[in-house]
């Protein structure tokens, strides 16, 4: 087999539990995303973008639809003859059957497909966050520097580095110390959740890791400590830029709301660096007379009869005359029937908000801090006049 | 072979004349309709839907955007390893290439219609904005046991697009009688130029055609037929427009801003193909006003646009007022200008301020590129 130089792994079997109804049935990284997206579009277009053409995308969590907006990859061009997009999900082994336990058990579980391409080096990505970056310049930086392991961090907001993991630094930003979620903070270097290894080195540490009975399996638990522990060269690779993790329901609503958000850094129209995506097949968008759209983005195949303020409408969304959608996320298929107000809100893929009912709430008419996002579940009917209130998650039963 | 014994031949560059101003730069098939559409997309979307595998194109002159959009033909589900897409360009020895009817087209597809192991071939042209129902097309010709089915439509013949064939039909679809005109004038019906029969018929029609003057497939297959062979009429009833002159152009665009045209032609069942551009939604700025357009993704609108039909990646500057337009993809629009009754073509510029307004019955042309 043709050697290849940088093979990417996409850890993508994570259920993304805090999105609640969005992750019931399907894996986290095929969550709708800016109206024609999915979240794995953005790790998946920055590889092809950065020259990375074989990619391992991991699953377990609720596969199915990840597996078949991922097809054989022709999306993202990565059907190739050698190479391209692989799905590698949990097998049956001599010794039985495992799940992925963690994600450096999941690389560890997947060694022998490492080892066909036999890479110098390999990259570690999650399938959690809204990014552009070009990988490739990071891998330079990585060969530069003769790293084993190159993290690439953002600086985050000091009161924010708690949330995060915090890679801290010397001054040349090789890396001494690795803190998750630490109280006090000693540095605001945010990993951002993306490894580069040279192979030869994780492939040691990933066997050596699996036979210790106490290890979690977790990269920044347990591979980071060991290697750091070792002596081995750690480099933190600043990242400027947008990224956000859209772990929970208000993230996903806040990075959607950026996209049309003026003050911040994410254009998706640059034709250098487009993010792909397996595109639902839909005629164009239609307005009719009735559409008053401001200050949103709205996607193929819908048809906009009503009033659309700053928010994003997905694609084969229908808003009939009448209803009002007020900083919200409407994703794809769903119906807002006449008279029906969605309001910071999260309307999910198929749901039907009928005649006059009410999702969410104009954080200026609640008391400071009891206002969050609304949501409505996936193929959800919301009834005729029905209210759900700012915060509340209201779902299917059948989804449940 | 695989599927469903079927195989389709699109003539991509019919009547290429009647719209010289665009197909200046493009074959017929490669005209951007809709928004997001070439008009190719139509036929061969329809062959898709009908689990045709194979289809062979035929070209003559400036295929270059054709071959650009079609690519491998996997928007189609048409890159296949087996059967899939074949450009057919012109064949011949020497100097003897270029043809100059359909059926000199297909006498140069010679070799691939022989070599072809369908039992079926449907023949389309691809200046029709249809979506035809191709399955029921060929139960249709199956079931009557026909020799010969033509795609008719009851409505006014194209008067700019050559002579066309009107049939007389019983109530089964049996055509009794076919005979050329000129088109225009009243609603009748007539062939849509769709047909299908058996792959060693066609090859009989094309050798019988070679063999003569004038060979005219019109004649070939219908006119000259009847009486001798069973001939059908299978009458598509749904939005069906041939089109042969920049005002057609315009006014079957314009058309799908009705609802029951667009659910017609973008029938959930029978989706229409196209390439994807991968462009981010379109963006709506503040104090923008779209009333009454069709938009594909891609564009930015900050101005106010009205009864318009907008490609992809085209920009409406502030202040700039577009109304009962056609905009095709990359087109920019500055601020404050004003456009009426126009076709921009692709990559024009039109700079801030500028006015630029045609008649409700005779829309100006902008050529691809232009600058103003």
């Amino acid at each position: 087999m043709k050697r290849i130089e940088c093979l990417a792994m996409l850890l993508a079997g994570g259920q993304g539990s805090r999105l609640g109804l969005l992750t019931k049935k399907v894996a986290k990284p095929a969550v709708p995303y800016g109206g024609k997206y999915r979240i794995i579009d953005f790790p998946l277009s920055n590889c092809v973008n950065s020259g990375i053409e074989t990619v391992g995308v991991l699953t377990q969590y609720q596969p199915l639809e990840l597996n078949e907006y991922l097809g054989n990859g022709h999306a993202w061009d990565l059907d190739r003859a050698n190479g391209g997009l692989h799905i590698l999900s949990p097998y049956q082994q001599i010794k039985g059957t495992e799940w992925y336990k963690n994600t450096a058990n999941a690389i560890y579980q997947n060694i022998n497909f490492i080892d066909r391409y036999n890479p110098e080096y390999v990259a570690i990505l999650s399938g959690d966050h809204i990014y552009k970056m070009d990988y490739n310049e990071m891998l330079q930086y990585h060969k530069d520097h003769e790293a084993v392991c190159t993290i690439a961090v953002m600086e985050v907001p000091w009161d924010e580095a708690p949330r995060f993991g915090i890679m801290n630094t010397n001054e040349d930003w090789s890396i001494y110390e690795f803190q998750e979620k630490p109280a006090e903070p000693k540095s605001n270097k945010a990993s951002m959740g993306v490894y580069i290894f040279s192979w030869k080195e994780l492939r040691e540490y990933l066997i050596a890791d699996e036979a210790d009975e106490n290890s979690k399996h977790d990269f920044g638990q347990n591979i980071i400590p060991a290697m750091l522990g070792d002596g081995k060269k750690l480099m933190a690779y600043p990242f400027e830029g947008y990224w956000k993790d859209v772990g929970t329901i208000s993230s996903l609503w806040e990075a959607n709301l950026d996209l049309i958000n003026p003050n911040v850094d994410l254009d998706l129209s640059d034709s250098s660096w487009k993010i792909y995506s397996n595109s639902p097949i839909a005629p164009p968008h239609f307005m009719d007379e009735n559409a008053y759209v401001q200050n949103s983005v709205v996607a193929e195949g819908c048809y906009i009869g009503g009033s659309v303020e700053s928010s994003v409408i997905s694609s084969n969304v229908e808003i009939e005359k009448g209803a009002e959608i007020i900083d919200s996320v409407i994703m794809p298929g769903a119906t807002i029937k006449k008279g029906a107000k969605v309001l910071y809100s999260i309307v999910a893929e198929n749901a039907v908000i009928d005649e006059d009912a009410q999702i969410g709430e104009l954080p200026e008419n609640l008391e400071p801090g009891a206002w969050d996002v609304a949501m409505v579940g996936p193929n959800t009917v919301v009834a005729k006049g029905a209210k759900v209130k700012a915060g509340e998650s209201f779902g299917n039963k059948e989804e449940n | 072979m695989q599927g469903n014994d079927v195989f389709g031949i699109i003539f991509s560059n019919t009547n290429d004349e009647a719209l010289s101003e665009m197909t200046n730069v493009r074959t017929m098939g490669s005209i951007p309709f809709a928004a997001r559409y070439r008009l190719i997309d139509f036929p061969l979307s329809s062959m898709v839907n009908a689990n045709i595998t194979k289809v062979g194109i035929i070209t003559k002159s400036n295929y270059q955007s054709l071959m650009d959009h079609i690519g491998s033909g996997k928007a189609w589900d048409l890159s296949r390893k087996n059967d899939g897409i074949f450009m057919l360009p012109p064949f011949g020895l020497g100097t003897q290439g270029m043809y100059n009817s359909r059926t000199e087209a297909l006498n140069g597809a010679m070799n691939f219609i022989t070599k072809s192991d369908e039992k079926y071939v449907i023949l389309s042209d691809s200046n029709l904005v249809a979506n035809v129902d191709y399955n029921a097309l060929i139960d249709f010709h199956k079931k009557n046991g026909a020799d010969i089915t033509t795609v008719s439509a009851y409505a006014v013949p194209p008067s700019n697009c050559g002579r066309q064939v009107e049939l007389v039909t019983d109530e089964n679809g049996k055509i009794n009688d076919a005979r050329i005109i000129s088109g225009g004038g009243e609603k009748t019906e007539f062939s849509l130029g769709i047909y299908i029969m058996e792959r060693y018929l066609l090859i009989r029609l094309i050798n019988e055609g070679m063999s003569k003057e004038s060979p005219s497939f019109k004649r070939l297959s219908l006119t000259s037929k009847v009486g001798k062979l069973k001939l059908y009429a299978y009458k598509h009833e749904g939005f069906c427009h041939t089109i042969d002159s920049l005002s057609t152009y315009f006014n079957v665009n314009m058309d799908l801003l009705s609802y029951v045209n667009r659910k017609d032609l973008f029938n959930a069942t029978r989706p229409v193909y196209t390439k994807s551009k991968d462009t981010m939604p379109t963006r709506y700025g503040l104090e923008n006003t779209a009333k009454n357009v069709l938009i594909a993704d891609g564009c930015d609108i900050e101005g106010e646009v009205e009864n318009c039909i907008i490609s992809r990646n085209v920009t409406v500057s502030k202040g700039a007022k577009v109304k009962n337009c056609i905009i095709m993809q990359d087109t920019f629009i500055g601020e404050n200008a004003h456009i009426e009754y126009a076709i921009l073509d692709k990559h024009v510029v039109v700079k801030p301020g500028k006015t630029l307004c045609g008649a409700d019955t005779y829309p100006i042309y902008i050529s691809k590129s232009t600058i103003l």
